[in-house]
């Protein structure tokens, strides 16, 4: 299996990147040829579907997002994009009509039942940004849907705005605004968190027997 | 660090990643089809998924539509708003909504309740559960609009070692009085379509109440308790001390734990500082105490924070309790059943202008097992 390419690695990743889209040109003729779509793209779109719908809907979801390129692979056009901002956009489209699960899993996040403990060998800040899933749970749902959007192709995806643009069919500025207003949102939202209680509440200074 | 990397890293953890047999039976469906594939089919659009196993409606029962408490804002002091089930000094409680009972303030409910509870039997079982409600108003086809609910519940095993998370469509309701006219001019319709927005795809609501549907979640998730920087186990959180200065100070220290937690934003350094009576309140609705630590809880509750009694009210089952406002910026409210010294709910935020809002109801143990999950198909 073709692992993906170090993004770190420039000449690499688009040296793979080109090697994709002619497995997806060439898988017209020859339809084993998307296999090397899947193993390239795979574990990504996996991680944002699971960010999105969570882990338990996020195989059949995933899987579907590969399925349904392959079989829409005669309609890819390169010169509208290419073959990573179209298949986030196929799993963008799928995670909309699965709008109930998102909101449960953002209703899960909110209530802090989606714990996630296998931290143990990594940075503290994942740890910290964990115990943030109930608020960010909340800011997140109070986005409207094409906000999230953006913000999770770019948050969790890792587009940039021109593939987030390609993937959603939508111009540049839309997604350059989208992505402010629902940055202020959520950054609002967050800091509301530290901001209450009143300054009536801040009595737990004083020890209540002493 | 920016809200960008927190957003990633709070959403993406380990459970994110595909496990190696998830990988290999994509890899199997997608040859499969590349193996029966005679040519692209040009200009599909993506055929619609299946319905998550959770939405199941099926053994739909009768709709029930429960009565929501409709917190009454403003007022102080002693309420006034009728009679308490509390009866003073008593030490014991007379049924909720007796009459004859005398209006009590916040504090004075808080401290019977530690009064009632001191002298509960230790309640326990093999699971222990924790319940929220969902609901949320949603506009529908016809111009009126709906409040959906949804029961949100939690299982784990004492130990903490496994957990099952489960949810049960209430069914929707029109919202308001206007809206229920509305509803009966079109023919008093048991589905509502919600059409499609920007919030998502159309869909439909019933009005009549789902099956409850479980399943497990990943063996490293439970941590049924959280509070700053720490978590516990149902077994741990039992362990809780009962004497006042050792539970504040337990609570406290999770508290300064959970400080080294920075939050985004422009402006410096921030933290997440949960309060004390944040805890108190957290570990009052849903944790699994002894009856001693709960009364101490109480009393804690009652030395620290501003609380008024609004009166009685229903939970958001219709639970019969007395209402009270816990810290009034953050604006926490709580139904404390002061027969049992139980809190039947608890609401921390208020209501979104989307008409979503969600309420805590409270923590029991139970020996009865999660419902069995659905198969995967």
């Amino acid at each position: 299996m073709t692992a993906p390419a170090d993004p770190r690695d420039p000449t690499r990743a688009a040296a793979q990147a080109a090697d994709v889209q002619a497995a997806v040109e060439a898988s017209i003729g020859e339809p084993e040829r998307f296999a090397l779509v899947y193993d390239v793209h795979y574990r990504a779109v996996h991680r944002y579907v699971a960010a999105r719908l969570g882990p338990d809907a996020a195989e059949d979801v995933a899987a579907e997002v590969f399925l349904t390129a392959f079989r829409d692979r005669g309609r890819f056009d390169p010169r509208r994009g290419q073959v990573r901002p179209w298949l986030f956009g196929i799993a963008t489209n799928l995670v909309g009509r699965h709008g109930r699960t998102e909101r449960r899993r953002l209703a899960r996040l909110r209530a802090g039942v989606e714990a996630e403990s296998g931290f143990e060998d990594t940075v503290a800040d994942k740890v910290a940004a964990q115990r943030l899933r109930p608020q960010l749970g909340t800011a997140l749902g109070s986005l409207g849907r094409g906000d999230r959007d953006v913000l999770l192709l770019v948050a969790v995806a890792g587009l940039g705005y021109a593939e987030v643009a390609d993937a959603l069919g939508i111009p540049a500025g839309t997604v350059g605004s989208r992505m402010n207003r629902a940055r202020a949102k959520v950054r609002r939202l967050l800091e509301a968190t530290d901001a209450h209680p009143a300054p009536t509440t801040r009595k737990h200074t004083e020890d209540p027997h002493g | 660090m920016d809200e960008l990397t927190l957003i990633a890293d709070a959403l993406t953890g380990p459970s994110a990643e595909p496990t190696p047999a998830a990988v290999e039976r994509g890899r199997a469906a997608l040859l499969r089809a590349a193996a029966t594939a005679p040519s692209p089919r040009p200009a599909r659009v993506p055929r619609p998924v299946r319905r998550p196993l959770l939405w199941s409606l099926a053994g739909a029962a009768a709709a029930t539509v429960v009565a929501v408490a409709v917190a009454m804002p403003g007022g102080g002091g002693p309420s006034t708003r009728g009679p308490s089930a509390l009866v003073p000094g008593s030490g014991k409680t007379a049924p909720a909504g007796t009459p004859g009972g005398s209006a009590l303030d916040g504090r004075s409910v808080l401290l019977a309740a530690a009064d009632v509870v001191a002298h509960s039997p230790a309640a326990s079982g093999a699971y222990w559960t924790q319940r929220s409600i969902d609901q949320r108003t949603w506009p529908v086809t016809g111009g009126y609009r709906v409040v959906a609910r949804t029961l949100l519940e939690t299982w784990v095993s004492r130990d903490g070692s496994r957990s099952w998370f489960g949810t049960q469509d209430l069914g929707a309701a029109p919202a308001t009085a206007a809206d229920l006219r509305k509803w009966r001019q079109a023919g008093s319709p048991e589905t509502f379509t919600v059409p499609a927005s920007s919030e998502g795809a159309a869909m439909t609501l019933s009005a009549r109440r789902g099956a409850l549907t479980a399943h497990p979640l990943l063996p490293h998730a439970p941590a049924v308790i959280n509070f700053g920087g720490c978590s516990f186990s149902p077994a741990g959180s039992l362990a809780l001390p009962a004497g006042g200065e050792a539970l504040s100070a337990r609570l406290r220290a999770c508290s300064a734990a959970g400080e080294k937690i920075p939050l985004p934003g422009a402006s410096g350094p921030k933290v997440l500082h949960p309060e004390l009576w944040g805890g108190l309140v957290d570990l009052l609705t849903s944790w699994p105490v002894s009856p001693a630590t709960r009364a101490t809880a109480y009393r804690l509750l009652a030395a620290q924070a501003q609380v008024r009694s609004l009166g009685p009210a229903t939970d958001p089952l219709g639970r019969a309790g007395t209402q009270l406002l816990v810290a009034e910026g953050a604006g926490i409210r709580l139904v404390v059943d002061t027969r049992t010294g139980q809190v039947l709910s608890g609401q921390k935020n208020p209501a979104t202008p989307a008409g979503q809002s969600s309420a805590a109801l409270g923590g029991a143990w139970t020996d009865q097992a999660p419902p069995a999950a659905a198969p995967r198909s």
